[in-house]
């Protein structure tokens, strides 16, 4: 049965070849390979792409293969629709992998699916959307949302459904108005933040920094301003969203809100 | 209620009422106090650099509205504007583009106090 996995690093495409499919490799394998991925060509694979491995001992391409490569194809174009709309996906892909990978966690477990290396059909489906997810996101901030938008989105999808995969219907429950609520606040703190941070710092700039108010100074201070802005006063009032959300109960089907205790 | 809770309620509101008076003020009150620029050199110039209409455009013409009437002796002193201009626009425009941010300033500060507050609450986290 033919498998699929994850690239989880900038590689060349010959060197993930061997490594996933061994060293001598012979010729028939290897073209089998190379249909399946033809996606990937040529030069360098990106983090984030779908790499089909072929069946070992089938050359001649099955309906499963062909299934795992319509999937491959819609997350290669969703990486691609974003790098093309200016705000590249990869950039924000190995923005969520070095916030969550430097706590030793992997790319696949932020991502919400197993940490094996090779996934579930249903996996490989749920992870085209979430990537054609991410792609749609983080093209809406290539228009000109401040930073730190997009990862929010994906990570709120990921907080609820780990809690609700595993089966704990009352923590499932309450994820959903924490992360909700994370995710609102974040966005909302993140253009708040971006617009008063702009403001601040193009008035630091000109009274304290002194840059003319005739060049492009003005632009660098509100951008790099609005980024750090938004950023910060992104997470702060995510976090205040979120502790806020958890006061809210669900109870044989109605919402509560409870002021006291958690 | 704990006051702890009663303030991220108060405060959390108030983001979402300034941040919406700052959204309709980009949307609705910019291009007529751009109106009242017209003729000027410096303000020309940042329309033509931001010339889409995309929210980042008009986030960005704002900005340069707000820096004239927010520090107006120092874009004067720079020559940018004349005081005919700055007098022709009226206070109500003024009001809706620099209000907000005003008001906005006191908001980061408790967002500031809020922070330092949950970070050493003890049920915090």
């Amino acid at each position: 049965m033919a498998q699929s996995y994850i690239n989880d690093r900038t590689t060349d495409y010959e060197s993930l070849k061997s490594r996933l499919m061994g060293g001598g490799l012979n010729r028939q394998r290897s073209d089998h390979f190379d249909v399946l991925n033809r996606h990937l060509r040529p030069g360098l694979v990106a983090p984030g792409q779908l790499v089909i491995i072929p069946d070992a001992g089938s050359v001649s391409c099955s309906g499963e293969e062909a299934w795992l490569m319509r999937h491959a194809e819609q997350v290669r174009r969703s990486l691609e629709l974003n790098t093309s709309a200016g705000a590249v996906v990869i950039g924000n892909y190995g923005e969520v992998r070095y916030r969550f990978i430097r706590g030793n966690e992997s790319l696949r477990k932020v991502l919400g699916i197993s940490t094996r290396s090779y996934l579930h059909k249903g996996e490989i489906a749920g992870y085209a959307k979430r990537i054609r997810e991410i792609a749609q996101m983080s093209k809406w901030l290539g228009k000109g949302t401040y930073i730190g938008l997009a990862l929010d989105v994906g990570v709120t999808g990921l907080e609820v459904r780990e809690a609700c995969v595993t089966g704990r219907e009352a923590q499932c429950r309450r994820a959903k108005y924490v992360e909700t609520g994370r995710f609102v606040g974040g966005v909302m703190g993140s253009v708040f933040g971006g617009h008063v941070g702009a403001k601040l710092s193009r008035s630091v700039c000109h009274m304290v920094l002194g840059i003319s108010m005739k060049g492009q100074g003005a632009l660098a201070c509100a951008v790099i301003g609005g980024a750090a802005g938004g950023y910060e006063a992104g997470s702060v009032l995510g976090d205040e969203s979120a502790f806020l959300g958890g006061k809210i109960l669900e109870l044989n089907g109605d919402l509560i809100f409870e002021p006291e205790g958690a | 209620m704990s006051f702890f809770l009663a303030l991220i309620i108060v405060h959390l509101a108030g983001i979402f009422v300034l941040l919406s008076l700052m959204l309709f003020a980009e949307y609705a009150k910019l291009d007529e106090l751009e109106s009242y620029f017209d003729n000027n050199e410096k303000v020309r110039r940042h329309k033509r650099f931001w010339k889409r209409n995309s929210r980042i455009d008009r986030f960005h013409r704002m900005g340069l509205m707000i820096d004239i009437l927010s520090m107006p002796k120092r874009f004067l002193k720079a020559g940018l504007v004349t005081e005919e201009e700055l007098a022709s626009v009226p206070p109500v425009l003024k009001r809706w583009a620099l209000w907000p941010y005003r008001v906005s300033y006191i908001w980061i500060i408790a967002t500031g106090a809020w922070y330092a507050w949950f970070k050493w609450w003890p049920e915090g986290t």
